[in-house]
């Protein structure tokens, strides 16, 4: 009998042999480790750090959490583990769509592949009925034909398909879940191509998902669906999406050359921006995840030019890029124009499954700085290179097709500057654990979330955004900051280490933001602003009780979700990452050249410069919060102890103390 | 007099709260599949998605009461009809 909430079982798919096995999930081990992250952790302790990422020992491990099938509000999160072939780590990625419930639907809380097959295959999962089926007609086809392919083989169904980018083993591919669902930055797709594995569906299946406590769930999910519906910003988002977030803000320019200067937008590019914006809310069809009320996936309509285009989240931002000298481009003088080449731009590198935010953008203004210094010449590159739009998407499909110059770009930023050699490795500015920051500090200032991307295990990546607003924009009154944490579950025993009279400490905030968020990651919900806002610790604890019956108190979440991110450190320990990769880049400590002022790293409330010594105080403290070895950057033997983890801290010594 | 329930499919974001509700409250347990509303996604359609009932349905409207997105309408008829069922609303399928 399954715990409630948990579908039962895992999945275990050996790629090499065409092997399937089932196995029932350990009632102890859910308790223990708790859903997608919590479980994925231990099952990956199966896997030799030292293997490599694209060899058949690298396994690809899919979990569910508790709450993932059932009726709470974002609960659409499935969470994917494997060794990352961009920089070496156990690196997670998360995505919503509908495969994690779906794959509940058929009896499954995990699934471990591994093993290569020797021609391309797609693994079917539905119920009992485990397929592997040959591929080759998808071959060489995008994510967006294959998931539309395979929809009309099995709708209702999931997909996590892989494009030309996988295929090739491009280690900066990303791949999209039901054409919405950003999953794999880090290279998820390139593992599973070279698995041979074009795609994993998860077919509705028949099984239910039974709660402890149905009465109680539907209680707490009534009063999270109220304050949803008074939320003053969903109307808008019905229409806007993500964008509606971003619609009224513009940044005071686009970072570029290499994270040394900020390139002004247009005078007029609020204009600009609010013409863009109503274009986006006439066309925009919203597409949810499962159980989300706020669709914030778009479908792009736009009929003058024939097109339709899907995307994870369209920004503001990202929509007036092609404005500007620094990225894309462009002199069209319509909106309508700027506004379809940034889509074009988006469909291409969606549809050839490149991980356009956390890589593809900084690598590509990195290659095109080196060739305007004359670092790097058109007899390297085969082409021009410029910042028009055009360029753009030549490097995009070059890199995933990893043709001519596209190879060399095809692994990621630091094997690039390698590959190009002459000291192209030492320009490369902003970039932590092999991906590009893309919270610059300078440019809004250091608060928990641009801090987080430091200590992220295995990524580059700001998680401290489910500890709301405050964290997004840094500069909110501190009062708001203190409401947020006390949300979050910061005990108050902590409080006054991380908050004084006038300030805080963002590096200490940061331990119970990274632990807040990794509660999502364990449950299955999604960590959006817009959905995380209307959780609390509290209220997770409550629906966890309903829906498993295990009566937890928001104290023992908050323990179990160290205890999932000290396991995830340890695997990246055992992988070689410590404090050396959580260091903060030089190009922090050097002001960004604006047209008449430089933007030096400045403290959260805008007051205080911030030198390199500062921000190593704020990871000696961030590691101490942790309960963590400040010289290595990693757990002791003592926390290990404390969370019951001793037993994986192996022969090797872990931390001081 | 009998329910029906009316669905707008442009309005439908694919969510698949009410199918999650629908099986809930009949099977106390979350079943997407015994769901008495079905909403399948569609490929190079206009709309994004489609909507049906199966004959099971009796319109109890617990569907409509929690859709996010104000897709699913009930409506009172004075004669009996039957809920549509036999085609995917707003296109002729996947």
């Amino acid at each position: 009998m399954a715990l409630p909430g948990y579908a039962g079982s895992i999945l275990y798919v050996d790629l090499t042999q065409g092997k399937i096995k089932k196995e029932s999930l350990d009632v102890e081990l859910a308790k223990t480790y708790i859903g997608g992250a919590g479980v994925n952790n231990k099952l990956a302790c199966e896997i030799s750090p030292e293997v490599n990422p694209l060899s058949t020992a690298n396994a690809i491990i899919i979990g569910t959490g508790p709450f993932n099938g059932t009726i709470i509000p974002g609960s659409s999160e499935v969470m994917i583990l494997y060794k990352s072939p961009l920089n070496g780590a156990f690196t997670y990625s998360c995505g919503g769509g509908r495969f994690a419930p779906f794959l509940k639907s058929s009896g499954y809380d995990h699934v471990v592949i591994t093993g290569r097959s020797d021609r391309p295959v797609y693994l079917k999962i539905e119920d009992d009925d485990i397929q592997l089926h040959d591929a080759s007609d998808l071959w060489g086809k995008d994510s967006f034909e294959t998931t539309d392919i395979l929809r009309q083989r099995y709708e209702p169904c999931s997909v996590i398909p892989i494009s030309q980018s996988g295929e090739n083993l491009v280690s900066i591919s990303v791949t999209h879940i039901d054409k919405g669902g950003t999953v794999g930055s880090g290279g998820l797709a390139a593992v599973m191509g070279s698995k041979n594995l074009k795609a994993v569906v998860a077919v509705m299946g028949t099984k239910g998902i039974t709660v402890a406590h149905p009465r109680r769930l539907r209680k707490i999910v009534d009063e999270v669906l109220s304050r949803v519906n008074s939320y003053h910003k969903r109307p808008e988002m019905m229409m806007g999406g993500a964008m509606t977030m971003t619609s009224g803000w513009v940044p005071e320019g686009v970072i570029a050359r290499n994270s040394s200067v900020l390139i002004p937008y247009p005078q007029d590019v609020k204009e600009i921006q609010a013409q863009i914006y109503e274009l986006h809310k006439r066309s925009r069809k919203k597409i949810a995840c499962i159980t989300c009320p706020m669709a914030d996936k778009d479908r792009i309509d736009i009929a003058e030019r024939g097109m339709t285009i899907y995307d994870t989240a369209i920004m503001a931002e990202r929509a007036i890029m092609t404005t500007s000298p620094a990225f894309g481009h462009s002199d069209s003088a319509s909106p309508l124009d700027r506004y379809a080449e940034a889509l074009s731009y988006f469909d291409l590198v969606n549809r050839y499954g490149i991980d356009r935010l956390y890589s593809f953008h900084g690598l590509a203004d990195f290659v095109i700085t080196l060739f305007e210094d004359g670092i790097i010449t058109k007899e390297d590159t085969g082409m021009e290179l410029n910042r028009e739009l055009s360029t753009i998407l030549k490097l995009v499909k070059i890199t995933a097709l990893r043709e001519g110059f596209g190879d060399v770009l095809a692994d990621g930023a630091v094997a690039t500057a390698r590959r190009i050699g002459r000291n192209a490795e030492k320009h490369l500015q902003n970039v932590v654990k092999g991906q590009f920051v893309t919270l610059d500090p300078r440019l809004s200032a250091l608060g928990p979330m641009e801090f987080a991307q430091l200590t992220y295990p295995g990524r580059c990546f700001g998680v401290a955004g489910a500890m709301g607003a405050p964290t997004y924009s840094p500069g909110w009154p501190l009062p708001e900051l203190i409401r947020q944490a006390q949300r979050c579950g910061v005990p108050e025993e902590a409080m006054g280490r991380i908050f004084t009279q006038d300030s805080f400490n963002p590096g200490r905030l940061a331990k119970h933001a990274e632990d807040f968020y990794c509660l999502f990651n364990m449950l299955g919900l999604c960590h959006r602003l817009y959905i995380s806002r209307f959780y609390s610790v509290d209220i997770l604890a409550e629906l966890y009780s309903a829906v498993t019956g295990i009566e937890v108190s928001p104290a023992d979440l908050k323990v179990a979700s160290e205890r999932a991110w000290n396991l995830w450190k340890l695997l990246n320990y055992r992988a070689g990452f410590d404090r050396k990769d959580d260091e903060p880049p030089e190009i922090w400590f050097h002001p960004l050249k604006g047209v008449d002022r430089g933007y030096p790293l400045m403290d959260y409330f805008h007051t205080t410069a911030l030198t390199k010594e500062d921000v190593e105080r704020l990871l000696d403290d961030y590691y101490e919060e942790r309960g963590w070895d400040k010289r290595n950057g990693i757990p002791t033997l003592g926390k290990l102890r404390q969370l019951g983890l001793d037993s994986f801290a192996g022969k090797e010594s872990v931390g001081d103390g | 007099m009998p329910n029906i329930i009316v669905p707008d499919t442009t309005r439908c974001a694919g969510c698949l709260t009410c199918m999650l509700r629908c099986s809930f409250r009949f099977e106390d347990m979350f079943k997407l599949s015994a769901a008495r509303i079905k909403v399948k996604k569609l490929v190079n359609q206009p709309n994004e998605f489609g909507i049906i009932f199966t004959p099971e349905c009796d319109g109890c409207g617990i569907c409509v009461r929690y859709c996010p997105y104000e897709a699913l309408t009930r409506r009172k008829e004075k004669v009996a009809l039957p809920t549509p069922s036999l085609i995917w609303q707003g296109t002729a399928g996947v």
